[in-house]
């Protein structure tokens, strides 16, 4: 194992203390990486993994502290000088250029020049290299748009070895891809610290950095709980860990009958953004009491999927209906009408209005139902007798009504979505990644929600593409694969392995579901 | 902008004559306290307006007056207030130019009857203002007589296409005056030569002088008289583009495209501006309400043959253009307005 | 290990405060550079400022002069407001202006009507030729997407040719200036005072104003347009038809551009003429940009604005320096707001812009 090596560390942080403003993102961190070791980062959000690894990348200058690379200490002032130091990071959200190839983007700055000129060939070749060398396939001739997600982590991962890192960080690299590319992922990690390379991953996927991770340690409100080997631990005490307290990870499943159809899609085609076919013949019902989850790789069409359901973008072709009205191809606010509660995926984009107070944010969509509004004229006061309920049933932590929701944390903001969606009695409940950047202590008590809703008998689309979630929520398991739903699975005996196949588009018969 | 350079340090050349001029005259009844000028338009750094200037600076060093310039720019709110804030400053004179400010001159000119306003350039219906009336189909006049003797003269420059050129800019009332004051002046002397007009529209677009005035060219007209502020300036270039003539305006525009203008007509403002601040000053001739009118006779209008252009023209055309304006200033050639 | 000290506690002044104490000593920055600039051509500042001020304020003619100078660029910041409020921007206001003051005064010299009912129609027909000005545009943005603020400034330079052309070559006034006929007496929009040409388009624009203020923050549709002005995303996703409020909002800052218009001819010029009223219009999208939207805010931008015009023409006269350096300082005043707004913007914990800018 790694750890017997030597205590012979690649990276030493010493009482790292970095503050913005009032908030203190780190405090007195220390945290040190044996060479050749995978070092797994755990931690909520807002526990200050991100804020640690920019200090140690050169984004942020620390308030106190000193880093030490290979023993030697060192003033990292910015990310040139980390990467002059054998230090790399892959972010979370890639940083390629679309139109250019994959060996153009891994030489992007750094060209091979021969003549005045950029010597193509001899790019290829030192991809082609590089890539035989690491184990990370791709053809670094094919244009960057036409990858996939994970050919793209791959391009991302050479350029950092391109740029010579023997210290390589990767901020949440799992979160794109199917359990297939996060398995190859991490034996490619492996292979790098044969060669003697040092891992840094960073993740809130407790189960792969027990599998993966040499050593994982756990971060706190900006503080360190502790640096153990993973072999000793458990996801339970991982959890508790972070989170402070015990959390429970059972299956939430419980029976029930469904009940009459809500939701029906029938033969659902749709265009995106671009004009190409998003949607093709996508059937599904969802009945009351019944949560079916839409499983599949990002991109794969739950997007549009959920932007047909919820009227905020017209279907080509078929038909939908929400409690016996025709929704097809009509507007948003006709399909809330009907009866859909809807927590969007980019919640920070669509969910709320940042700028606004969280009691404005409260009242979007019903500025013109009898409840909030007379005569054209909002009741503010009863907007605010509202807000103030929500804020104290869902746990807002705020200042109140009139507090901006831009003063909340990220955790707090997904409240107010759901507080604003789940309180109006709706009959149909679209949510389309509910837990996405939310930590586990969060993500246990909107799963908590979510069940309560079925429970009451709503009928509930649930998108996601973290496939515990589908699992542990659903009744009804559709993965969706290059615009259309491939398979229909029973959650309570599929397996991983199974559903990762069809996400990869194994079966890929276009089987249309109930 | 050289000419508006030279114009700055020409000004302060003449402040120290000025003070000389104010501490000689001294001790004169009329000079304890400067004549207190004002002038207003939107047009000084141009043209007819540059004219003006010049009156008014050499006024300045010669008599001491204190000045003071108002350019009105292009906002007709303003026009109002700018003249209520020089009516009520205590002005002696007031000199106008611009038939856009003529509402709110009226306007403050009946609100203020004892303030002297001198409007150049127009005669208004108001009883109250002093005019400054340049007689200038008088000076157009004899652009035509000049322009008609050399098509038949059939001098250097000069085809056989027996049409002379006229551009506009706005078709408003002064600048018909030009237009046929040239076509009397044609016809005067060369009663097969004709004159082609044309209106531009606008006086501010250099570039449609000088497209309208290629298309002339293009005609076979040889030489284009043209009344149109900056547009003219247009004609004048597209006259050294073509290889033609054009007749400047207003002021002496030979030297701004040499071996392309033939001859200017001058609008002597700056003459008719400093002989009546000189009638004001030492009380020779007091400024009184009504129009003055200033025409060939009285030197207010005249027309300059630019220097490099003297050798074509043939003696012969000299001597009767002599005696053409003669007629003119005597009154013994009727010009006849387009009333 | 060293104690790290918790965060101190933050010396508390409210948002709006900070925002006034900004905007403050941004004009007293830009102030302070018009001063060397007045220093510079050779005058004296403080003589230049007392003239400006006195030019603006020091009597009750020349208060009633800042009002009417005021007035316009009220009128169409509101305009400009609307559009801002919605996410929109409105460059076309100056345009709008020309057309709507075209429309106006061609009733005014063409219809016969009785006195009031006159007036009403004309600034109707400001309004209406206002909205259709802009219509191309909001048709284009809902529709395709395009960038409102290049149609916009496109079709401010036909309004201006047009009425241009229409003034010169249809309706000009025999004998006159580039300049139409004369409005009919019972189109005159009625003035406040006599000896002033204040008219009551300074109580329509202080109305609109206060109405739009009112509007945005108390009804159910004010609370669409303004949702969709900061996140229009957010307001899709809540039912709000942002195609159509897009045109909406747009329709009805052109409206209000075009009855600018109509109040400068029917209340102060009374008749049409080339010239009638150049640069108001951007003036007014300045004033909303600097009141980051706030219609009451606007106002005061629009009655500063004004005051700094009223006070320029005593202050050419008085001094040597140039009505232009007014412009100059406005310019200044611009750069030192933005300025300290988007320093704000930076120091806030978030980003995220207000406006597309």
């Amino acid at each position: 194992m790694a750890a017997d090596i030597a205590a012979d560390f690649a990276i030493e942080m010493i009482g790292i203390t970095k503050r913005f403003g009032p908030l203190t993102a780190n405090r007195d961190v220390s945290f040190a990486v044996r060479k050749g070791e995978i070092h797994a980062l755990v931690g909520e959000n807002g526990a200050g993994k991100t804020t640690l690894m920019n200090v140690l990348f050169g984004m942020h200058l620390p308030d106190s502290g000193q880093i030490k690379v290979n023993g030697a200490q060192v003033e990292i002032t910015s990310p040139q000088v980390a990467i002059g130091l054998g230090l790399g990071m892959v972010h979370q959200h890639f940083k390629l250029v679309p139109s250019l190839t994959v060996a153009e983007n891994i030489f992007l700055g750094m060209e091979i020049v021969r003549g005045g000129l950029i010597d193509s060939a001899s790019q290829v070749a030192a991809v082609r290299a590089l890539s035989a060398s690491s184990g990370l396939a791709v053809d670094p001739t094919r244009v960057v748009r036409d990858l996939s997600v994970g050919s793209e982590q791959r391009v991302e991962i050479l350029k950092v070895l391109a740029r010579g890192a023997r210290i390589v960080i990767l901020d949440e690299p799992t979160a794109v891809l199917t359990p297939q590319e996060g398995r190859d992922l991490f034996r490619t990690l492996r292979g790098f610290t044969d060669q003697g390379m040092t891992v840094i991953l960073i993740s809130h996927h407790l189960d792969e950095v027990l599998e993966v991770s040499d050593t994982v340690t756990v971060l706190r409100d900006g503080a360190v709980i502790g640096t153990e080997p993973a072999k000793g631990l458990t996801e339970a005490r991982l959890a508790q860990m972070m989170v402070g307290r015990p959390v429970d990870f059972g299956r939430k499943r419980r029976d029930g009958t469904a009940g009459a159809p809500v939701l029906t899609l029938t033969r659902i085609h749709a265009r995106d953004d671009r004009g190409l076919p998003a949607l093709m013949d996508v059937s599904l019902t969802v009945h009351a009491g019944e949560i079916v989850a839409i499983a599949g790789v990002d991109g794969n069409g739950q997007t549009e999927l959920a932007e047909v359901v919820a009227g905020l973008r017209g279907p080509s072709y078929g038909r939908m209906n929400l409690n016996g009205r025709d929704i097809a191809g009509a507007p948003a606010d006709i399909v809330r009408g009907a009866g859909l509660a809807h927590v969007p995926a980019d919640r920070l984009v669509r969910g709320v209005d940042v700028q606004a107070s969280i009691m404005s944010n409260i009242l979007m969509g019903r500025q013109d139902s009898s409840a909030f509004s007379k005569g054209g004229m909002i009741r503010w006061g009863r907007v605010r007798a509202e807000a103030a309920a929500l804020i104290k049933r869902f746990d807002i932590r705020t200042q109140g009504p009139d507090a901006s929701v831009k003063s909340l944390s990220g955790g707090n903001m997904q409240k107010v979505v759901l507080a604003r969606e789940f309180s109006q009695g709706k009959q149909f409940l679209l949510i389309d990644q509910p837990t996405r950047g939310v930590d586990i202590g969060a993500t246990e008590g909107i799963h908590d929600e979510i069940m309560r809703r079925r429970a009451e008998g709503v009928a509930i689309l649930l998108i996601s593409v973290q496939l515990d979630e589908c699992m542990k929520l659903a009744d009804r398991l559709l993965v969706m694969f290059q615009g259309c739903l491939v398979a229909e699975l029973d959650p309570k005996t599929v397996t991983v392995n199974e559903i990762g196949l069809h996400m990869m588009g194994a079966s890929h018969n276009r089987k249309a579901s109930a | 902008m050289t000419r508006l350079h030279s114009l700055r340090s020409a000004r302060t050349a003449l402040t120290g004559a000025a003070l000389a001029a104010a501490l000689a005259f001294s001790g004169g009844a009329w000079a304890k306290e400067p004549l207190r000028v004002a002038a207003v338009s939107g047009y000084f750094s141009q043209g007819f307006g540059v004219s003006i200037m010049q009156g008014l600076e050499k006024a300045k060093a010669d008599f001491g007056i204190d000045l003071t310039i108002v350019d009105t720019g292009n906002r007709a709110l303003d026009y109002e207030e700018q003249f209520n804030n020089l009516a009520t400053g205590d002005y002696d004179l007031i000199f106008v130019m611009g038939w856009e400010l003529v509402d709110a001159l009226q306007k403050t000119s009946d609100a203020n009857p004892e303030q002297h306003f001198i409007f150049i350039d127009g005669v208004l219906e108001s009883p109250n203002m002093t005019y400054i009336d340049f007689v200038e189909e008088e000076g157009s006049f004899l652009v035509g007589a000049l322009t008609g003797l050399l098509t038949d003269a059939g001098a250097e420059g000069f085809t056989d296409s027996k049409q002379v050129g006229f551009l506009g800019g706005r078709d408003i009332p002064v600048i018909r005056n030009f237009l046929v004051g040239m076509q009397e002046g044609v016809a005067f002397v060369a009663p097969d030569v004709t004159v082609v007009d044309v209106f531009a529209g606008t006086f501010d677009d250099p570039a449609k002088g000088s497209e309208l005035s290629m298309a002339l060219y293009d005609k076979g007209i040889d030489v284009i008289y043209q009344a149109a502020g900056p547009t003219g300036e247009g004609v004048l270039q597209a006259a050294t583009a073509a290889g033609r003539l054009a007749v400047g305006v207003d002021i002496d525009q030979c030297p701004s495209a040499p071996g392309a203008i033939l001859a200017s007509m001058l609008k002597r403002a700056d003459v008719a501006v400093y002989a009546m601040i000189k009638g004001e000053v030492d009380g020779s001739n007091p400024v009184v309400p009504g129009a003055v009118s200033v025409g060939i006779a009285s030197g207010g209008v005249e027309i300059k043959v630019c220097d490099d252009m003297l050798p074509r023209i043939p003696a012969e055309v000299m001597t009767r253009m002599e005696e053409i304006r003669a007629g003119v200033a005597s009154g013994e050639i009727a010009v006849a307005l387009n009333k | 290990m060293t104690d790290i000290p918790l965060a101190r506690p933050e010396r508390h002044v409210p948002v709006w405060a900070q925002g006034l104490i900004g905007q403050m000593l941004a004009l007293l920055i830009a102030l302070a550079g018009g001063a060397v600039i007045i220093w510079l051509v050779g005058e004296s500042p403080l003589h230049v400022y007392e003239v400006l001020l006195r030019g603006a304020l020091g009597s009750a003619e020349n208060v009633a002069g800042s009002l009417l100078q005021a007035t316009p660029i009220i009128v169409c910041g509101v305009a400009a407001c609307v559009a801002l409020r919605g996410g929109l921007f409105n460059i076309g206001v100056e345009g709008q202006l020309y057309v709507g003051g075209f429309a106006a005064a061609w009733v005014g010299f063409t219809l016969n009507l009785p006195a009031g009912l006159h007036v009403v129609v004309g600034l109707g027909a400001g309004m209406l030729a206002g909205a259709l000005w802009i219509i191309l545009p909001a048709i284009m943005r809902a529709r395709f997407n395009a960038n409102e603020v290049v149609s916009t400034i496109l079709m401010n330079y036909v309004a201006v040719l047009l009425t241009s052309y229409l003034t010169i070559a249809v309706f000009k006034r025999p004998g006159g200036w580039s300049e139409t006929a004369p409005i009919a007496q019972t189109a005159y929009l009625p003035q406040l005072m006599d000896g002033s040409r204040v008219n009551l388009g300074l109580i329509i624009g202080l109305a609109l104003a206060l109405g739009l203020y009112l509007f945005l923050r108390y009804t159910g549709a004010g609370y669409a347009v303004s949702t969709m002005g900061s996140n229009p995303k957010f307001a899709a996703y809540g039912g709000v038809r942002v195609k159509r409020n897009i045109v909406a909002v747009l329709l009805t800052s052109g409206a209000i551009g075009g009855l600018a218009g109509g109040i400068e001819t029917l209340g102060v010029h009374r008749r049409f003429m080339e010239g009638f009223a150049p640069g108001f219009g951007f003036d007014g999208v300045i004033a909303a940009l600097l009141a980051n939207g706030n219609p009451l805010g606007v106002v005061v931008a629009a009655l500063f604005f004004g005051a700094l015009r009223k006070g320029s023409l005593l202050m050419e006269v008085e001094t040597g320096a140039s009505r232009e350096i007014i412009t100059v300082i406005q310019a200044l005043i611009i750069l030192c707001v933005s300025a300290q707004i988007l320093i704000r913007r930076r120091g806030g914990i978030s980003g995220e812009k207000r406006w597309k800018f």
